[in-house]
């Protein structure tokens, strides 16, 4: 492939990154930010102002959550071709870079709410069985596959139909379970800034992650189908996505407020035995 | 960055020896460093070492000299130079399947571990798994090449008990490295002996998967267990657990060759380019990324489920592990972020393109969030100098309790069962099989 064709899937992916992310930074929790928009520049401001970590890692550190969101969300969208393992590792790469800089800026106390480990499993999960529903782990693959049944609720068999909508919510809940029990930065308003700001990349990921193979054709698509007749449903599939952006930000706030893991440890297993249904019968 | 070019698989096997040097240079300079004590401080000496120029190639020519010193004094590198030279040599002479080659350096190690133990000097145990290593390997090489003829390329139905042994030989190979008392405390040409464990689990590749998957299991529980003990060996065995599976996945031989060089990286002390490095390494496995499920095994399935699951283990229980402080640790770090960019390089210009984007961006963003005058190396984090008092009562990052650890190994379970029963097996299938 010429380097021209190669560039079209980066020339996508940077603008649906940042629309993804604007989106989660309009709808998440305003905790020790405050709502305005005033003070969301602010967060901006402070988190690319430079912080000060003493640690001789910590620009891999912050580049490795970068690079898992980087890489993430246009694996999900299926802009970059990979397999459903690299997209968690992606969720890994996220993980182990925000522990790494926790552990730097010293996070600990009442600012350590509990381990991500459970979630990031859950969200794994979620994630692998939805593409192992089309018997393979190749993402581009897997989300032909889902645009050809038709989207989510609206088409294909109706166990297919409820199965997606299950899968949806379980992976969306986990995600943002996930990324409210990442360790916080703290120790200076850049830290909480900076960690504030990977937050709202971290919800994007999620959310692509679990609605693009629940909803399609994703942006992914452009690239290898006639565009005019793809532009509609990929308009409305993004849509979908950014509805999920919000889901996943909204959902955040309320993680502490409602019993998050007796849900989910109900929804889970039905929501297996439900993503296996299809071929057990 | 799923393997070399075709043409290049020739190659594969000289890039474990590669790597195994890369490793021992690093380990040999660590050394030195650490045992060099710092000179007090003189009144204006940092000022006069600003204005004083140098020319680049000095440190070098200061270098080199002192290694050459050192390899003239120390008589068992002195006779090993040459002897590795000689069967690399010879080797190559003999055409184009290197038998001979790797048959001598595999035992190279043994062989350094011998006068310790002879002496009364060191632990038994790194030398009987060495020599126990290097027997299976003989008997597996001898049956494999009397079967087939042919060095990477197995035949199908001949390969069972030769495959199993050579499958032994690398997990005794590993097992072997992590025995040890202290990496740092083995001889350095010890340390060769992981790559060399790393090829024999390559070369085994795919014919022995179901065994390698089993070492893989072993190595991430014993893993578990050395990080919860704070040991930095424990990054190998996860490094190593990694290789096996991909091994037996059938990754190429430039993929274990970067596992391997994050793993001695994770053990030196440079984390996150490591962990970067083990996160891409999945994307290598080429029966994973397309095509497997038609031809799934058995047992795939449960060791992704295992993979997952522990690579989530050790992503957390290995970041409070205390960092060496030597410079030379980031001699495996640059070497395995460059085989991984040839790698990347070798699959075509998409991949390209998306490297540079993805880490350009990466590289951006870090650039701006953080400001380099306060990274000081050798220095402690705020993790690091927490004592007992500070620690109780509040709460770390990690497995934090047993409740989350019931919590993860739950969603670890349900995956295994998923994959599974996703994979290719039904109920029916299940009962058949295994009920």
């Amino acid at each position: 492939m010429l380097f021209g064709g190669a560039l079209a899937g980066p020339a996508l992916a940077l603008p649906i990154t940042c629309l993804l992310i604007a989106v989660a930074a309009l709808v998440a929790p305003g905790a020790g930010l405050g709502s305005p928009a005033g003070s969301r520049r602010a967060a901006i401001r402070n988190a690319l102002g430079g912080l000060a970590v003493p640690m001789p890692e910590a620009r891999t550190a912050v580049a490795l959550v970068a690079l898992g969101i980087g890489f993430g969300i246009p694996l999900a969208l299926g802009l970059m071709p990979g397999n459903a393992i690299a997209l968690v590792g992606a969720f890994g790469a996220c993980t182990a870079g925000h522990c790494l800089l926790a552990g730097a800026t010293g996070a600990r106390g009442d600012h350590v709410v509990e381990s991500p480990v459970a979630w990031f499993a859950l969200l794994s999960f979620c994630v692998l069985a939805s593409a192992l529903r089309f018997s393979t782990l190749d993402l581009r693959t897997a989300l032909a596959a889902q645009a050809a049944i038709g989207p989510g609720a609206l088409g294909g068999p109706l166990l297919f139909s409820a199965v997606d909508v299950l899968g949806g919510l379980v992976g969306l809940m986990a995600g943002a379970a996930w990324v409210e029990h990442l360790p916080r930065l703290a120790g200076s308003p850049q830290a909480e800034a900076l960690d504030t700001a990977l937050r709202w990349g971290e919800s994007a990921l999620v959310a692509a992650a679990v609605t693009a193979q629940v909803w399609g054709p994703s942006v992914g698509a452009l690239l290898h189908g006639p565009w005019r007749v793809l532009v509609g449903p990929v308009a409305v599939s993004t849509l979908v996505t950014l509805a999920a952006v919000a889901l996943v930000s909204i959902l955040r706030s309320k993680i502490g407020a409602f019993p998050a893991r007796s849900l989910l440890g109900t929804l889970a297993p039905v929501a297996l035995v439900a993503l296996l249904a299809a071929r057990l019968g | 960055m799923n393997d070399l070019p075709a043409s290049w698989a020739p190659l594969g096997p000289y890039l474990f020896v590669a790597a195994a040097a890369v490793v021992v240079a690093a380990s040999a300079l660590g050394a030195r460093q650490r045992k060099r004590q710092p000179a007090p401080p003189v009144a204006g000496e940092e000022a006069t070492r600003l204005w004083t120029v140098t020319p680049p190639w000095e440190p070098a020519l200061r270098r080199a000299g002192a290694a050459t010193r050192r390899v003239s004094r120390d008589p068992l590198l002195a006779a090993l130079g040459p002897a590795a030279l000689g069967l690399t040599a010879f080797g190559l002479a003999i055409g184009r399947q290197p038998v001979v080659v790797f048959l001598g350096l595999f035992m190279i190690p043994t062989v350094a571990l011998a006068p310790g133990v002879l002496r009364g000097r060191s632990a038994p145990a790194p030398f009987i798994s060495f020599a126990a290593s290097d027997l299976s390997l003989v008997l597996g090489l001898v049956h494999r090449h009397a079967a087939t003829g042919i060095w990477t390329t197995p035949a199908p139905g001949h390969v069972g008990a030769g495959a199993l042994l050579v499958a032994l030989a690398a997990g005794l190979r590993l097992g072997g490295v992590a025995a040890g008392p202290d990496l740092a405390s083995l001889p350095a040409p010890t340390q060769a002996g992981w790559f060399q464990g790393l090829f024999l689990a390559w070369w085994a590749g795919p014919s022995t998967a179901a065994a390698l998957a089993l070492v893989a299991v072993a190595l991430w529980a014993g893993g578990v267990a050395m990080a919860r003990g704070g040991r930095q060996e424990s990054g190998l065995l996860f490094a190593g657990g990694l290789a096996a599976l991909l091994a037996g996945l059938g990754a190429g031989a430039a993929t274990l060759t970067a596992v391997g060089l994050a793993g001695t990286s994770f053990a030196m002390g440079d984390r996150a380019i490591s962990m970067a490095t083990l996160g891409l390494a999945p994307l290598s496995a080429p029966a994973v990324a397309v095509g497997i499920l038609p031809a799934l095994r058995p047992w795939i399935p449960a060791a992704l489920g295992f993979f997952v699951v522990a690579v989530a283990i050790a992503l957390h229980l290995l970041l409070d592990l205390p960092t060496v402080r030597a410079r030379a640790r980031l001699v495996p770090a640059g070497a395995a972020a460059t085989v991984t960019a040839v790698l990347l390089a070798a699959r075509g210009a998409e991949t390209v393109v998306w490297a540079v984007y993805g880490l350009g961006l990466a590289g951006v963003v870090a650039a701006l969030a953080v400001r380099p005058a306060n990274m000081h190396y050798g220095g402690e984090t705020p993790a690091d100098t927490w004592g007992p008092d500070e620690d109780a009562g509040l709460e770390r990052p990690g497995l934090g309790s047993v409740r989350e650890a019931a919590l993860a190994a739950l969603g670890g379970a349900l995956l295994v069962v998923a994959l599974l029963m996703v994979g290719q097996l039904t109920v029916t299938g299940l009962r058949t099989n295994f009920l």
